[in-house]
């Protein structure tokens, strides 16, 4: 996708962004740049090896020279060769897959330590996140591509260079036809680029669409739908003019395409070789002005040539998309994250306060704020219910308390102190949170418990854990207990829960830490009744003196928190104990009231 | 993958096969493809043929010859003239391949889609179906152009190596001895090598795949609240490093043996082949005087084109038996026997009387336990049934059987009598409308979302505009700049509409409201809504189902009272069946499940 953005860079930046990565590998294997140069001289070296090779053997057979010199020389061309290639190999295919691996290993750590500090709005921005997905998803792949790429960029030069130096002193015509004819087709090829670029600019959005089609064919997740109804045709007949879309944008391009590759081809084989080449054989058969050995020399150094300077060619361009894949890569690792603060020694928690908070997620076009003029507080110890309608801004207000957002107006007070001034890290420590779409990680049960590392002295808190979230009986039944492996990604035998069992783990993860301030979003939203039942007493029971705010559409629930807040589109509109707001009359009691109707009427 | 592994000989008749049945696909949409790409591979091998070799010997025999500087001219200007038109001809096809390739892939790609669309849902929960033919499906498009340039590759090695051997055999047949070497180490040991080859790759990709799965832990959206708020990162960090260790043993063991194979061969190509023929030319030209110079040069030139062009072949050859695997993939896909599938003469569901299920068990794979233990019911046209019971009881399971996306493993289910295995498949299932516990949305209009791609979207506007209001959601579509054309997603759209969970629930449910269908489905309809919105929700489907039939599952047990018949599900069985006021005398599981709900609500 950031590939639709392709600017061309400058020379002198992609030169900078080659060596910004560059000193990556400076860093963490700086013998692979050694022998990443060692190749490319080794292997210009073996070009003009065998171009001065071929006029001499040449030469050699006319002025019949005895057959033990040529041997000789023969012989010592195809040691260079063995030992050179036995080096090549050996790089290739042991040397390089490990030094990649190193490589890949020290830049992905920096890499991924960054990704965590970078703000939760990042993620909102999709210019950034494809960007940052970019980045993250080829640095290993791409870092060893650049060596790749540079050895044989560094490679062609020299070559290049040395073989024009011996075309030229056989005959500088030919090498100046040469040089403009490559000329040429850097110009040709540039514009032939450019078609194929805008092309693939038009392409892309149509390309997209089709491979979405295609998802909504195979994935799983839509299956049972492409099985109802008439989507599946509706999808079919939605490919067919795709195509149709896809075919005349392909035709719109293609004059200039043919044009400038076609004009590129002839610039290259018919006139450069071909003519170069009938260019030497009147000078070898009619003039009889060359040698055969320079004949055969120059013949072939033609053809090094033309090869060496049309991948250079080829290779500015691939340069050219490194410098851009570059650029993403140090634009994510320069990002400042907004979200920061200095004070990593948070004081225990007292109380929290809300003061006239608005917030607006920072790239949304919408115009309205998302929470609006926000005030509350809460004291150590107090069970809090936020309740309300769909969307009027109950889980944003907990993003803010855990500060992956901040305040677009207004502050929160920890103790009188704003959580601005905290250091996210350590701030966050003092929080457990049960999020809403919550996710289970590969990892061990009790790493996913622990949010982290597992060590032998926590086996008693994670099954503490697991048995206030309800989780004890699933235990009994894992042939590993709590040492079980989650999911299939890592473990054949891994084992998979279903959406009920996932909750309970992720609702596990926050008795199994002392923290202070405990966050659910709905946590029982895919629990039966009588594991939410379980549940309520459990956390009654099991955050007895933690102070715990927690989300639910089940009114039943939120009858036992100290104080319920009432939310409505981004406000408080009613707060106050489950008794007092049915006095009140107001919104919450409707809403109870409509619940409790069916329950108590017919108990 | 296993397949694969046994396959240690080449099926030829099978290879031969499977490359036709996809050529057979280019014949059918655009022959013209392989007749001119034909012809423009034979114009290119003779064109090269010309610039590599026959020039040289051409040259040779002039001087010999004494040719006339006329005649020379004439043949190096038709050369020229020769060249520029195979590069013309060679542009028409690659433009006119651009053009038509899209037309080529829709045409297989709809193949595809049919067949996805109608494959039984279990194969979307099979692991290996999963795995060998969604990847399949995936590239089939550019597949089917692999066959086709593998076929060129042959016709372009057959072309220009006949043309060199010729040449070199009039010259001196023994070089051609020496040009076949590397084809026997190829013949002999290639096999050897691609195993050490395949395993590495086989094994690198395992773990890669781990690698990966870090990697996503750190970039995608899903796992980054998680990821902030936990020490999560250091267990995924220990198992990206534990991979990379991996990686690199797997280097070293593999990576020697690699290089050995490959020296090997590089010796034999470069040291052999080529010194060894040019040493014996030159012995021959000047100590046994049984060779011109001209054809000394001829060899030395074109050895190596040879014994490349031999390798060529047999690589080609490969690569045809590694299409001819991909290709089986992609035709047990398409030859997959569909066992629920639409048979055209079965009888159609005209009115809906009953539906009976007999003795139902059902498991999802031949060795695991099984979700479904001998149930029977019954449901009468017009009845409201509600399924009810824990977390994985099988509720949503026998949803899936009632509407065939599966078949029972034993027992049966009856349509007004008869087996619903002797109905049209397209009628029965027509009968349903659904709403899915994991609904999805496409990607597509609002209005097409409701309808399911109803082609007469346009003309049901208002029938959606109303299962809109129904739902509850319509307020908020008509606020959007297109309304119900607005599309869903900003997948294709920069405008495209988002939904949050609440919201999109809703949007499935209007599609019952939208669907004049018989019987109505709903799993967990109301899990993301409010109370409000539940309970309009419900007021609104009582309403406009009345006379329909209505199945529904539920934790929020105050929705189920309004039911006729409950069943309540346990391990697989249904435990408890009867209205809820029976249920409650009854005073079993249902009982307790009401009252730890209901006691909040009226205590």
């Amino acid at each position: 996708m950031s590939k639709e953005k392709t600017k061309k860079h400058g020379i002198k930046q992609v030169i900078k962004n080659v060596h910004y990565m560059l000193k990556y590998a400076y860093k963490y294997t700086p013998a692979y740049i050694l022998v990443t140069f060692g190749e490319a001289f080794g292997r210009g070296a073996w070009h003009i090896f065998n171009v001065l090779f071929l006029k001499y053997l040449f030469d050699a057979l006319e002025a019949n020279e005895p057959f033990a010199n040529i041997l000789f020389w023969a012989l010592l061309h195809a040691g260079y060769c063995a030992i050179f290639e036995c080096f090549n190999k050996w790089r290739l295919n042991v040397y390089v897959p490990r030094a990649k691996l190193i490589l890949h290993e020290g830049i992905q750590n920096e890499l991924y330590d960054k990704a965590r500090e970078l703000d939760q709005s990042c993620y909102d921005n999709p210019e950034f996140y494809n960007d940052f997905i970019w980045a993250i998803r080829e640095s290993d792949q791409r870092v060893a591509q650049i060596m790749e790429n540079l050895s044989i960029f560094i490679n062609r030069i020299f070559s290049s260079l040395a073989i024009l130096g011996v075309l030229a002193s056989i005959d500088w015509i030919v090498a100046i036809i040469l040089l403009i004819s490559v000329a040429l087709l850097v110009f040709v090829g540039n514009k032939r680029n450019n078609a194929y670029y805008e092309r693939s600019v038009e392409c892309n959005p149509i390309n997209r669409k089709l491979g979405y089609i295609c998802r909504v064919f195979y994935l799983p997740e839509y299956a049972k739908e492409m099985r109802s109804g008439n989507i599946a045709n509706h999808m079919h007949n939605e490919y067919d003019k795709t195509t149709k879309e896809k075919i005349s944008v392909v035709k719109k391009h293609m004059g200039k395409i043919f044009a400038f590759s076609l004009l590129g081809n002839i610039i290259y084989d018919t006139f450069a070789h071909v003519g170069v080449m009938s260019y030497l054989i009147i000078r070898f058969v009619v003039d009889s002005t060359l040698s055969l050995g320079d004949f055969s020399g120059s013949i072939n150094a033609t053809f090094k040539l033309g090869w060496a300077l049309n991948d250079l060619a080829r290779y500015f361009n691939i340069f050219n998309e490194h410098s851009l894949y570059i650029e993403k890569v140090r634009s994510f690792v320069n990002y400042t994250p907004t979200i920061k603060g200095d004070i990593a020694q948070i004081p225990n928690f007292e109380k929290l306060t809300i003061k006239n908070l608005k917030f607006k997620y920072p790239f949304s076009k919408d115009a309205a704020y998302t929470l609006n003029n926000i005030d509350l507080e809460i004291k150590k110890g107090e069970k809090i219910a936020f309740v309300g309608y769909n969307g009027a801004g109950k889980t944003t207000l907990t993003m803010l308390l855990m500060r992956l957002y901040d305040a677009t107006e207004g502050e929160i007070l920890w103790n009188e102190k704003n959580i601005n001034n905290f250091a996210p890290e350590s701030y966050r420590e003092h929080i457990g949170a049960v999020f809403q779409d919550y996710k289970i990680f590969a990892a061990k049960l009790t790493e996913n418990v622990l949010g982290g590392e597992y060590r032998l002295k926590d086996e008693s808190r994670v099954i503490e854990a697991l048995k206030a979230a309800s989780f004890s009986d699933k235990l009994k039944e894992l042939t590993d207990g709590i040492n079980s492996e989650l999911t299939t990604e890592f473990s054949k035998n891994g084992v998979g829960l279903s959406g009920g069992e996932s909750q309970k783990i992720a609702i596990a993860r926050v008795f199994a830490k002392p923290y202070e301030l405990i966050i659910m979003d709905e946590p029982s939203s895919a629990l039966d009744p009588i594991a939410e039942y379980e549940l309520n007493q459990s956390i009654l029971k099991n955050a007895e003196n933690k102070t715990v705010i927690f989300i639910s559409h089940r009114l039943s629930t939120t009858q036992m928190a100290d104080r319920i807040y009432m939310f409505g589109e981004g406000k408080i509109i009613e707060s106050g104990s489950h008794n007092e707001l049915m006095s009140l009359n107001g919104k919450y009691a409707e809403m109870y009231k409509i619940q409790a109707k069916k329950y108590s009427i017919l108990n | 993958m296993e397949k694969r592994e046994k396959k240690n000989k080449i099926n030829w008749k099978r290879t031969f096969k499977n490359n036709k049945y996809m050529l057979d696909f280019i014949i059918k949409v655009s022959p013209g493809i392989l007749i001119l790409e034909f012809i423009s591979t034979v114009l290119m091998a003779i064109s090269t043929f010309f610039t590599t070799t026959y020039l040289y010997k051409y040259a040779f025999d002039a001087l010999q010859n004494g040719e006339s500087i006329k005649n020379i001219v004439i043949f190096l200007v038709g050369f020229f003239a020769f060249s520029i038109f195979s590069k013309v001809f060679g542009n028409i096809c690659d433009s006119y391949i651009q053009i038509n390739f899209p037309k080529l892939e829709a045409h297989i790609q709809n193949i595809l889609h049919k067949k996805a669309a109608t494959v039984d849902l279990a194969c979307f929960e099979n692991t290996e179906f999963y795995d060998t033919y969604v990847k399949a499906v995936d590239e089939a498009g550019q597949r089917v152009m692999a066959v086709k340039n593998s076929i060129m590759d042959i016709v372009w090695a057959f072309v220009y190596g006949a043309s060199i051997l010729t040449v070199v055999f009039t010259i001196d047949p023994i070089f051609i001895l020496i040009a076949l070497i590397p084809l026997l180490f190829t013949v002999f040991i290639g096999k050897r090598r691609n195993r050490v080859q395949y395993e590495y790759d086989i094994k690198n990709k395992e773990i890669a795949r781990q690698r990966d799965y870090v990697r996503r832990t750190f970039y995608l959206k899903d796992y980054s609240k998680e990821m902030r708020l936990t020490n999560i990162h250091t267990v995924m960090l220990k198992r990206m490093r534990k991979s990379i260790t991996e990686m690199k043993l797997l280097v070293k063991k593999y990576g020697y043996k690699m290089m050995f194979f490959r020296y090997l061969f590089d010796l034999l190509f470069q040291v052999v082949v080529r010194t060894g023929s040019i040493i014996l030319a030159v012995y021959k030209t000047l100590v046994s005087k049984t060779m011109l110079i001209g054809g000394c040069y001829v060899v030395v030139n074109s050895i190596e084109s040879l014994a490349d062009n031999f390798n060529y072949i047999v690589g080609t050859v490969l690569k045809l038996d590694e299409n001819s695997l991909y290709i089986d993939n992609l035709r047990d896909f398409l030859e997959y026997e569909i066992k629920i599938a639409e048979d055209k003469n079965a009888p159609e569901i005209k009115k809906f009387r009953s539906l009976e299920i007999n003795n139902l068990s059902f498991n999802y794979g031949n060795d695991t336990p099984y979700v479904l233990n001998n149930i029977s019911l019954n449901i009468k046209a017009g009845e409201k049934i509600a399924f009810v019971g824990y977390n994985g009881a099988g509720k949503t399971t026998l949803i899936k059987l009632l509407q065939r996306l599966y078949d029972p493993s034993a027992g049966e289910i009856k349509i007004n009598g008869e087996n619903i295995k002797n109905i049209r498949l397209s009628s029965y299932r027509g009968l349903f409308g659904t709403v899915f516990q994991d609904y999805q949305l496409f990607a597509t209009t609002i209005a097409e979302n409701v309808t399911l791609g109803d082609d007469k979207t346009n003309e049901k506007k208002d029938i959606v505009e109303n299962s809109l209001k129904k739902a509850g959601i319509y307020d908020k579509i008509q606020r959007l700049p297109k309304g119900m054309d607005t599309i869903v997603t900003k997948e294709f759209d920069e405008n495209g509409a988002v939904f949050s969970g609440g919201e999109a629930q809703k949007i499935s449910i209007s599609r019952i409201f939208a669907g004049d269908n018989e019987i109505v489905i709903m799993d967990e309809p109301t899990s993301a809504l409010d109370p409000i919105a539940e309970q309009e929700m419900y007021n609104n489907m009582f309403e406009a189902c009345e006379g329909k039939t209505v199945i529904f599952i539920s934790h929020r047990l105050s929705s189920t009272v309004m039911a006729d018949k409950i069943y309540m599900l346990e391990n697989g069985k249904i435990a408890e069946q009867g209205t809820h006021n029976e249920l409650l005398k009854l005073n079993g599981k249902y009982a307790d499940m009401w009252h730890k709900q209901a006691d909040n609500y009226t205590r």
